[in-house]
């Protein structure tokens, strides 16, 4: 009996201690009110909606179909006078069927740019990939992981060619040129590009990636006919590759 | 965090003495027996060996359900008392040849880097390759855990080892633990060095060692060691045409790196033909004759490899020395 009571009076004592409104807090910062950006990444053809089941004609006059484009864009910054906001680490945008999209929590203001890579940064790209789980964009499972490489494929880009260019039927030849290694690593900072995070909802931000531009860019130009299979092998190609797609990004 | 899934999971069944035991001898330590010269054998710390993990890595090791389809696990590609296979390129679940040709697991532990470009940095990380690999197990860790996570004896021993459910994490751990278990260094030749019995080498091995040691065939520039290997890559002038497989260059991307691969263990070597990265070489007498060239002339070609010439009978002590390197024992030592 008296063991109870004992008990009783010290139940009391933590349930007294637990209540909040007899100990407030003298201080409590405002939350900040938050919103969300939507970030949308959309494929194109010289401009135009890209369309997997039309057969268009590269800078090469090749006709040229893509069968497969998949990548990761990572270290996802909203920039602002007053410094970046983190949006996320790295994120898997499927777009062979086109758009692709990705909704990510973001404080309300005003923004001035975005920055992001191209791929997987090196610090996150030869961490252990058994700590992702199914669903991340990271996980293994998402058919990325160059488990050989120690990394990840940054992106996968595959369809069929023909060169010539006035053929018509099924196109004879295949490309695949895959990158990945930490020397493909493009990143890119899109400064100037007002951006204004509203509370309640989600600001769609376009990034459109250009397809035909994969194959050139100011500087280079991508004859498939020589060059068109990269799987770690041909690292050159893939840089190449990667220098043409970082041109042919537009953020709005 | 461990020890509270253990805790939540006991009190959920009921704090036995009987699980309370089981618990404990889940998590002994599971000691390896070393071979005498046998180095300490590497372990890390994040992934000790214990009773559990072991055996859950061996029942894993010889689980088809790792591939898609459930035609091969790991023991179908590295069997036998090499854990190698016996053919250039093995066979993969939808019936594709792999890469490369399938090493030997003897003394896999003591390996700084896997494969034989050095491309994986440790033996967790390397389980992940094979279950992926479209030539090879054409699967998906995860899909694997949800297959098989509810079913015993996965299910309690991924408790028992992990303190979690069966998942990438844990089938990556365990059969890494099974595998640094088999370890090599019960010859007669390791009789002969290590355990001071004069008999156990015939005279003709005896005079084949003096030659893998000599300078002249200079077999030790390479072979050097425990484990036979310095663990360094080398062009050994098999090819010149390396547009197939790169070598080391895959990794590095350095073109002085092309054609060189991981010098292999020579550890029941006389159990792992055919030879070579791509399994070109039948048997270790075509393995000498090729050595015997100093290699095809290139760029890369080291300087380890030196043109020699071998009598018949040289050469027939040399292969003899070889042999001497085969385990007479099962390198299995979990139950």
């Amino acid at each position: 009996m008296r063991k109870a009571f004992w008990s009783a009076v010290l139940a009391g004592v933590l349930l007294v201690g637990c209540d909040k409104q007899h100990d407030p807090d003298p201080y409590t910062p405002p939350a900040l009110p938050t919103g969300g950006i939507r970030l949308k990444v959309t494929p194109l053809w010289e401009g135009a909606l890209f369309d997997k089941y039309t057969t268009y004609n590269n800078v090469m006059d090749y006709r040229v179909q893509v069968q497969l484009i998949k990548l990761y864009l990572s270290d996802l910054h909203l920039l602002s006078d007053l410094g970046e906001h983190h949006l996320s680490d790295a994120e898997l945008f499927k777009l062979t069927d086109g758009s692709s999209y990705v909704d990510l929590p973001a404080p309300a203001g005003n923004y001035t740019g975005l920055h992001f890579g191209i791929g997987v940064p090196e610090d996150l790209n030869h961490q252990d990939p058994t700590q992702y789980d199914a669903n991340d964009p990271l996980s293994v499972s998402n058919g990325m992981h160059w488990t050989w490489a120690d990394g990840y494929r940054f992106v996968v880009f595959d369809g069929r060619f023909d060169t010539l260019g006035t053929g018509v039927g099924p196109l004879p030849e295949l490309f695949s040129i895959h990158t990945g290694m930490d020397t493909c690593y493009r990143e890119l900072t899109f400064n100037a590009l007002p951006i204004t995070i509203a509370t309640g909802g989600y600001t769609q931000v376009d990034i459109k990636f250009d397809l035909a531009k994969f194959f050139y860019s100011a500087t280079d130009t991508i004859d498939l006919e020589i060059d068109n299979q990269a799987h770690g092998a041909n690292i050159t190609l893939a840089g190449r590759l990667s220098d043409c797609m970082a041109a042919s990004v537009s953020v709005q | 965090m461990r020890s509270i899934v253990l805790l939540s999971a006991l009190l959920l069944v009921g704090c036995s003495r009987d699980e309370n035991v089981m618990q404990e001898v889940a998590d002994r330590p599971f000691l390896v027996q070393l071979p005498p010269g046998a180095p300490p054998l590497p372990v890390p710390a994040a992934n000790p060996l214990t009773n559990a993990s072991v055996e859950l890595g061996k029942k894993l090791f010889f689980e088809k359900r790792l591939s898609d389809p459930s035609v091969v696990s790991c023991a179908s590609c590295h069997f036998g008392n090499a854990f190698a296979d016996t053919v250039a390129f093995s066979i993969g679940s939808n019936g594709s040849l792999g890469f490369r040709n399938a090493p030997t697991l003897a003394n896999v532990a003591y390996q700084e880097r896997l494969f034989m470009d050095g491309g994986i940095p440790d033996l967790e990380y390397q389980v992940l390759a094979p279950i992926h690999d479209a030539l090879e197990m054409n699967s998906d860790i995860n899909a694997v855990a949800l297959l098989l996570r509810d079913e015993e004896p996965y299910k309690s021993l991924s408790l028992l080892a992990y303190g979690r459910t069966l998942d990438a994490f844990v089938i990556t751990r365990a059969i890494a633990s099974y595998e640094r278990t088999l370890v090599s260094g019960w010859s007669r030749f390791d009789r002969y060095l290590y355990a001071n019995d004069a008999s156990a080498l015939t005279a003709q091995e005896l005079n084949g060692w003096n030659i893998f040691s000599s300078a002249a065939t200079n077999c030790t520039g390479c072979h050097s060691g425990f484990d036979f290997t310095d663990r360094d890559y080398h062009n050994i002038g098999l090819t010149t045409d390396h547009s197939a497989d790169e070598g080391r260059a895959r990794i590095t991307l350095v073109s002085a790196d092309i054609g060189k691969f991981k010098t292999p263990t020579l550890r029941n070597v006389a159990l792992t033909a055919p030879y070579m990265h791509n399994g070109s070489l039948a048997t270790l007498e075509e393995v000498v004759d090729h050595f015997a060239t100093g290699g095809l002339a290139q760029a890369n070609l080291s300087p380890q490899l030196q043109p020699f010439t071998l009598t018949a009978q040289e050469k027939a002590d040399l292969i003899a020395f070889l042999h001497a390197l085969t385990d007479d024992r099962s390198l299995d030592q979990v139950p």
